[in-house]
């Protein structure tokens, strides 16, 4: 038998072997359309994540004072300033909750964290 | 998305985060990476303390797990009574049960994190499959362990790339997982006709030569 015919006859027991398995046949029908499907949500995901635009680097109203400190690499001083008090406010409460609670809106909040942040930019914080 | 999220992990604390480890081991389709990725910012941040997020994370997930596997070994009897009334599905769960004494260890560790989307469907196979106890919560735990720190480790590392992770990391996990189970079904589906004597499928398969050679 000529190599070719072994492959074509190979051929053909795969195709009805995966025919003789409906079951299996179609699970990987349905597997490859899902590595399609990841392969392209990971596609959109990296083209987005890409545009630092999308990166979020403003200080926004579910963050913690804490939370603020970190990221934007402030210190408790700074922080201390912005809230116009003398310690850094309790853990878990985020700026919404904090301006809520004071009657302010939470924008007002971010607007003075800002301030206090280009007030005492280099300066030690 | 992430805000409200954010700011539920806040109110809800750490039974949050276990809760939902604890349902995405069931399957139950709840954004466990995003809630570990935020809780270990949160922890990095000084808002939650970093062992209690892991804890609880780890506790939610082995949890699930152990749920899963009950479910299998108490369900299983009953599955296996079904599926062997069929030839077709005896055969079939024949093969779900080769597989997972095969295969069973290693595919229960690397289901918690490296396939974390086919984790619930092995836990319910590795308990109707008859798979050990201690040795099913051995490799679970295992795998859990590296899930749980790989998630809440880069939401501490990379705090102010919370989506960004959870959205990657997500996408990384179910495109590995749909190639695995792509080529489990391709190997089901082109395997040789002839198996060894013993297993449920021989005896049909020798019914029926299909050999073209």
């Amino acid at each position: 038998m000529q190599s070719e015919d072994i492959d074509k006859v190979a051929r053909l027991q795969g195709v009805k072997s995966a025919l003789r398995r409906p079951f299996a046949a179609g699970g990987f029908v349905v597997a490859i359309a899902l590595v399609g499907f990841f392969a392209v949500r990971g596609n959109v995901f990296m083209t987005y994540w890409a545009n630092p635009g999308h990166h979020d680097t403003q200080i926004r109203g579910w963050m913690t004072p804490r939370y603020v400190a970190h990221r934007f690499d402030l210190s408790d001083a700074v922080l201390y300033r912005a809230f116009g008090q003398a310690e850094m406010p309790g853990p878990r409460r985020t700026l919404t909750q904090i301006a809520a609670s004071r009657g302010v809106a939470v924008q007002t909040l971010i607007d003075q964290i800002n301030r206090a942040r280009e007030t005492y930019a280099g300066d030690g914080q | 998305m992430t805000d409200t999220l954010a700011a539920l992990v806040l109110v809800y604390g750490l039974w949050l985060i276990g809760g939902v480890t604890f349902f995405s081991c069931l399957a139950l389709p709840v954004p466990a990476s995003l809630i570990m990725v935020t809780g270990g910012a949160f922890a990095a941040a000084g808002d939650i303390s970093l062992p209690a997020v892991l804890a609880a994370a780890y506790v939610g997930a082995n949890a699930g797990d152990q749920i899963g596997y009950t479910i299998g070994r108490r369900g299983g009897t009953v599955f296996a009574g079904i599926m062997n009334s069929r030839s077709t599905g005896k055969a079939m769960f024949q093969r779900a049960c080769d597989f997972s004494r095969n295969w069973g260890k290693s595919s229960v560790f690397l289901s918690r994190w490296l396939v974390s989307p086919l984790g619930p469907y092995l836990n319910i196979l590795s308990g109707a499959s008859g798979m050990r106890w201690l040795v099913f919560t051995a490799f679970a735990a295992a795998g859990e362990a590296i899930w749980v720190s790989l998630y809440v480790g880069l939401g501490f590392v990379f705090t102010d790339r919370i989506g960004m992770i959870a959205d990657l990391a997500g996408t990384v996990s179910g495109l590995l997982a749909a190639v695995a189970l792509s080529a489990l079904f391709a190997i089901a589906a082109l395997r040789p006709a002839a198996r060894p004597a013993g297993s449920a499928a021989t005896n049909r398969n020798r019914q029926k030569p299909t050999s073209l050679a």
